[in-house]
């Protein structure tokens, strides 16, 4: 687009530039986590490095990929499931009821370590620490 | 399964990214409708039907055993006091991770012109398993409770027992060798023990 071309909002792409400037969004946290017996949900405990949760799905404990973006944090929790263990399927969540707050994650498909890689979605996020 | 499909199942865990976008916002709105219809069955269900159809802990659950029983007890008789045909059983044993799952359900009388009771649908591609299935140890993917409507079809025409017996109740379950369980029944008893009661390091010991 030419810097001075009217847009459909009627800013200039110039304007466009100087009034949003480019903030990065906060990159995706790993967090080692806990099922929440309650809603099913998942609670993140503790911020981890990405090493660190690599690890920590090899010795079959839960984790949590948090992040804005669904797709990006999807990403991220098949790389480190992939990493960590032998071929990860992907499960969606099954919800009964609205409350439930059940995450979408990853293990492996023979189950063995045990756990799960969750991940945070548009819609579903991980609950607050009881 | 009717919202869980088998073919949803397998696209959620394509390689490739947009399959994979598309197919997750597709579970989201069958998950929707499927508590949707949960919400409107909430009513006609019996109390421990309800238990199974609302228990949120099924998904990975290792199934331990499946147990067709034949007995020969009368459940219940009718009004007309005709003789009910044999009242079969179906038992499925499975474990969480914390709690053993004992669910034994009444199955539907057979009957030559309805469907069978208890089927066993594979659900393969090119005559094998394909990929996220795999045989081996079985464990508990998805389920979806419903009322079947052929059965209660059928009872209001054959027997005239409309309001007189149990909800005619179907339950499917999707288990992770690619098998559909598809069970027809009147009845269900559900137990859920938690392993500490069992013993307390069950899974060094049993495994």
């Amino acid at each position: 687009m030419n810097p001075n071309q009217t847009s459909d909002t009627g800013q200039t792409s110039r304007e466009t530039n100087t009034q949003d400037p480019v903030t990065s969004p906060p990159p995706p946290q790993y967090y080692s986590a806990q099922r929440d017996q309650i809603s099913g949900g998942v609670i993140a405990v503790a911020p981890i490095s990405r090493a660190d949760a690599v690890r920590l799905r090899k010795a079959g404990i839960d984790i949590v990929v948090c992040g804005i973006y669904e797709g990006e944090n999807r990403r991220l929790a098949k790389e480190i499931e992939s990493e960590a263990n032998d071929t990860p399927i992907h499960c969606y969540e099954h919800r009964k009821t609205n409350q439930s707050r059940a995450l979408p994650h990853f293990h492996p498909i023979r189950r063995h370590p045990k756990g799960h890689c969750f991940y945070e979605t548009n819609t579903l996020k991980v609950v607050q620490k009881p | 399964m009717n919202f869980f499909t088998p073919d949803l199942y397998v696209r959620l865990n394509s390689a490739d990214d947009v399959v994979v976008d598309k197919a997750a916002k597709e579970w989201s709105n069958a998950n929707e409708a499927y508590i949707k219809h949960l919400d409107q069955l909430f009513v006609k269900l019996p109390p421990n039907v309800k238990a199974v159809a609302f228990f949120d802990q099924f998904h990975d659950a290792k199934i331990l055993s499946q147990r067709y029983v034949a007995s020969s007890r009368v459940y219940w008789r009718s009004e007309h006091e005709d003789p009910m045909p044999m009242v079969e059983h179906f038992e499925i044993v499975a474990k969480n991770a914390d709690s053993l799952l004992f669910l034994t359900y009444v199955l539907q009388p057979r009957n030559k012109e309805r469907r069978p009771v208890l089927q066993h649908i594979r659900h393969e591609r090119e005559g094998s398993v394909a990929f996220p299935f795999l045989v081996g140890e079985t464990y508990w993917l998805y389920d979806e409770m419903t009322i079947n409507p052929e059965w209660a079809e059928w009872y209001r025409a054959v027997l005239d027992f409309e309001n007189k017996v149990q909800p005619q109740l179907e339950h499917r379950i999707l288990l992770s060798d690619g098998a559909e369980l598809v069970i027809d029944f009147m009845d269900v008893f559900f137990t859920v023990l938690p392993l500490k009661v069992v013993c307390e390091n069950f899974d060094e010991v049993y495994g």
